[in-house]
């Protein structure tokens, strides 16, 4: 055992995270992955998988962009290609040679010039992307002379599922940031304030700590009962004796720390019904983090609400994060197997007539039973409702 | 009636001198999303297309759909599909469905399919099927599911880039669509007042990052979608980490170093308001004694040049082209080689037309300024040695030329 040391600064006397180390082992599972699924070449778009193989920190903006190959991985050469944005070395890692990082450019045969000069991309026969539109597929389909076009998100959201030391330490991070942050709001929400004010709070913590991009943008919201819970911000000020959800995550190094929280807004003691919904969320999630072993399924982590008499939400209950979010383990994705080393998000939502109660937690799967990564307490709810930490 | 949204609301927060600027605006949410909707359905109609499906959150603003603010790979894996037919149904599939617009009916709001897997690609295929049977479909973004399916000609598609369709539709601003880019711009520049305030020599840039977030969101920002820039520029291009072209890296993304004495520091942030992007940009000194040398100020007296001639040379029929020739006439180095003289700005941060980029002017010549696009000018004036001059202006285009958005000055190098 090691007495916790999570901090975002570098350490003269130990090294806390070896990046390039983990740079290395990320790049070097990416070309064995390949291999297996006779993959010729990949063209990524997506800045998480751009992250996981190359370790390129581009500037960062939320949502979705269009699919553009902004990092191209060749099998027959080993190398990894990518795009600068800022056309400077300072996009990238200090790994990555010169000659290996391209600029981008607004122009059709241009762009098909650079992507036609990369080594070993033009004889690629299977080429996976994680993403396209029909307008870059025409391209692909000029520099690879009609390769086979596949999927290859599922290979990395496969891949990155499971987690590797280094990662795991740098979720550590990033939630320790989400919570320090998401305290900060909770400290603050009194009668008057608004969803907003909590928003600028909780942002300014954590670019203060050193992160500038979240994973979400935050929510502080009234819980109001319903099958989903709330995701967006409330517009009104907060009164006295309102019930709210805060829930907020970080990106550190690119991985993400996620939670969730349910507060109570006034001076005094939370009625019993929120202190009862309280009970309720506990009895829910404990069922949820015990299902977090090794050969579990995401059909388990459902059959938790069942099991506790909860209903189910209508939003998934349980996904993988990482270098953000890495999809759900319901749904579509209910086959999926739990291993160790994963870090899976659990949401547990209940509902009275009144009110909802949110609470979502982090948790890495290991052989010797689920971790609980997330350590904010659950404020002054789960204080009346018992000390139930 | 329709439902007007007031936007300026009461302090509730100790706030900075910004607040003071911001003016009360009204825009009728109703009337902007039945417009872009009408803009869309003439748009598909034009394209040739039988269907629009749309995966990008933009895009989706723009038909009026809502949903948080997240990381993209958060968005992948929560996603949302809207479908357009070509009598203006929309049909949604999302994890949100109270950021569904009110007047679209219950029964057309879906849970979210899961895109992302083949299963869901494959309920999305059948939701398709069922909406058009076989049909020519524009789609925006093609989610990681159905890649593998495009190909697949007993889908009974034949798919088209959903470019084709927003690209037109989008073009052109409407007048509430202007009231929030103002909105945005507004509260952009007034938390940027505070920030450039704080800029001291010692400052890190996280820190100039904290205090923006902090005044935009009190300001009553929505959402924060491009990290903020705040780009530490070597005053000699020998002096900085090498680039790939050869010229002034920019953007960088931000981190925890150090603004010292001296540094000349390009920002660049963009906060959104109701799915409205804003763009600052600007060129600040961190000194004690921030005042620019003559050679600096030289840089700067050329970038104001360059916008004069904008001002003068953009209207409705000219063409991206006629714009940049008159550019470059005045100022032949007016941009960095990564970058161009302008790009649109409304739902996305940079969006088309694009003026100025490295396409040839041929290619410019095909884009015709009208009435109502907004622009975003982001020119760069660069001596080697000595340093350059960026900022940005937000620009509209109305029937008699055209009008600026942004509202800031050029502190320290105003005269």
């Amino acid at each position: 055992m090691k007495t916790p040391d999570i901090g975002t600064a570098a350490r003269e006397d130990r090294t806390r995270i070896d990046f390039s180390a983990l740079r290395a082992a990320r790049r070097q599972r990416v070309f064995a992955e390949m291999e297996r699924l006779g993959l010729d070449a990949c063209m990524f778009g997506r800045e998480s998988n751009v992250r996981y193989v190359a370790g390129q920190r581009r500037l960062w903006t939320s949502n979705t962009r269009a699919y553009l190959p902004s990092c191209v991985v060749v099998s027959a050469t080993k190398r990894v290609h990518v795009m600068s944005l800022s056309a400077s070395m300072e996009d990238s890692p200090e790994d990555l040679p010169r000659e290996d990082v391209y600029g981008r450019s607004f122009d059709g045969a241009t762009l098909l010039g650079i992507f036609a000069a990369l080594p070993g991309l033009a004889d690629a026969r299977r080429v996976g992307v994680d993403g396209l539109t029909v307008s870059m597929r025409g391209l692909i389909g000029q520099v690879c002379r009609d390769p086979a076009i596949v999927g290859a998100e599922a290979m990395m959201r496969t891949l990155r599922r499971v987690k590797l030391p280094g990662e795991i330490e740098c979720i550590r991070v990033a939630t320790a940031v989400a919570e320090s942050s998401l305290q900060r709001a909770a400290d603050a929400l009194r009668p008057g304030i608004t969803g907003s004010d909590l928003r600028a709070i909780y942002l300014d913590r954590m670019a203060t700590l050193g992160t500038t991009t979240f994973a979400q943008q935050g929510s502080f919201q009234i819980a109001r009962p319903g099958p989903t819970p709330p995701w967006s911000t409330e517009k009104r000020p907060f009164a006295q004796g309102d019930v709210v959800t805060l829930s907020g995550g970080a990106l550190w190094a690119g991985y993400e720390g996620s939670l969730a929280r349910t507060w109570w807004c006034g001076e005094d003691a939370p009625p019993a019904a929120s202190r009862t919904l309280h009970v309720r969320w506990h009895n829910v999630m404990d069922q949820l983090v015990d299902r977090c072993r090794p050969g579990g399924s995401g059909a388990d982590l459902a059959a938790a609400y069942d099991v506790a008499g909860e209903a189910r939400p209508s939003v998934p209950v349980a996904y993988a994060v990482g270098l953000g979010h890495e999809g759900p383990f319901l749904g579509s994705g209910g086959t999926s197997e739990l291993a160790t080393d994963m870090v899976i998000a659990l949401r547990g939502w209940v509902t009275d007539a009144e009110h909802g109660y949110l609470g979502e937690e982090l948790v890495r799967v290991t052989d010797d039973g689920p971790e609980v990564l997330t350590k904010m307490s659950h404020g002054p709810i789960a204080r009346a409702a018992g000390g139930i930490p | 009636m329709a439902e007007v949204e007031l936007i300026r609301r009461p302090g509730s927060f100790p706030s900075g001198r910004g607040r003071a600027i911001l003016a009360a605006v009204e825009i009728d949410f109703n009337r902007m999303r039945a417009e872009r909707l009408d803009r869309l359905v003439r748009s598909l109609a034009a394209s040739g297309a039988d269907g629009l499906v749309l995966l990008g959150p933009s895009n989706q603003e723009y038909a009026g759909l809502r949903r948080p603010c997240s990381d993209a790979m958060r968005v992948y894996y929560e996603p949302a599909v809207a479908v357009l037919t070509p009598d203006g149904d929309l049909h949604l599939w999302t994890p949100f469905p109270d950021g569904a617009p009110p007047e679209i009916p219950a029964h057309h709001v879906h849970r979210e399919l899961d895109v992302e897997f083949p299963e869901g690609a494959e309920a999305l295929l059948q939701a398709l099927a069922g909406l058009f049977g076989t049909a020519r479909l524009a789609i925006d973004e093609i989610p990681g599911g159905l890649v593998d399916r495009l190909d697949d000609r007993s889908s009974g598609f034949a798919w088209l880039d959903g470019a084709l369709v927003t690209g037109p539709a989008r073009l052109r601003k409407t007048k509430d669509e202007i009231g929030c880019l103002r909105e945005a711009q507004r509260i952009n520049e007034a938390a940027i007042i505070d920030v450039q305030a704080a800029l001291r020599p010692g400052v890190r840039q996280t820190e100039l990052s904290a205090l923006l977030l902090r005044r935009a969101f009190e300001l009553g920002a929505t959402a924060s979608c491009v990290d903020p820039i705040w780009n530490l520029t070597p005053r000699d291009r020998a002096w900085q980490t090498p680039t790939v072209n050869g010229d002034v890296g920019f953007p960088i993304a931000t981190s925890d170093r150090f603004l010292r004495e001296g540094d000349l520091v390009l920002c660049d942030t963009g906060l959104v308001w109701n799915g409205y992007h804003s763009d600052f940009g600007a060129t600040w000194i961190c000194s004690d004694d921030p005042r620019p040398s003559p050679e600096l100020r030289d840089c700067f007296r050329r970038w104001r040049d360059v916008m004069s001639c904008v001002y003068e040379s953009v209207r409705p029929g000219r063409t991206a082209a006629d714009v940049v020739r008159d550019v470059i006439a005045v100022e032949p180095n007016y941009k960095l080689a990564q970058f161009y003289l302008a790009h649109g700005v409304g739902c996305d941060a940079a969006e088309a037309p694009f003026l100025g980029t490295d396409r040839s002017l041929e290619a410019d010549e095909e884009v015709v300024l009208e009435a109502g696009m907004t622009l975003v000018f982001e020119p760069v004036v660069w001596e080697d040695g000595i340093g350059g001059y960026r900022s940005e202006e937000l620009v509209v285009v109305t029937e008699a030329g055209c009008e600026r958005i942004s509202g800031h000055g050029y502190a320290p190098f105003e005269d």
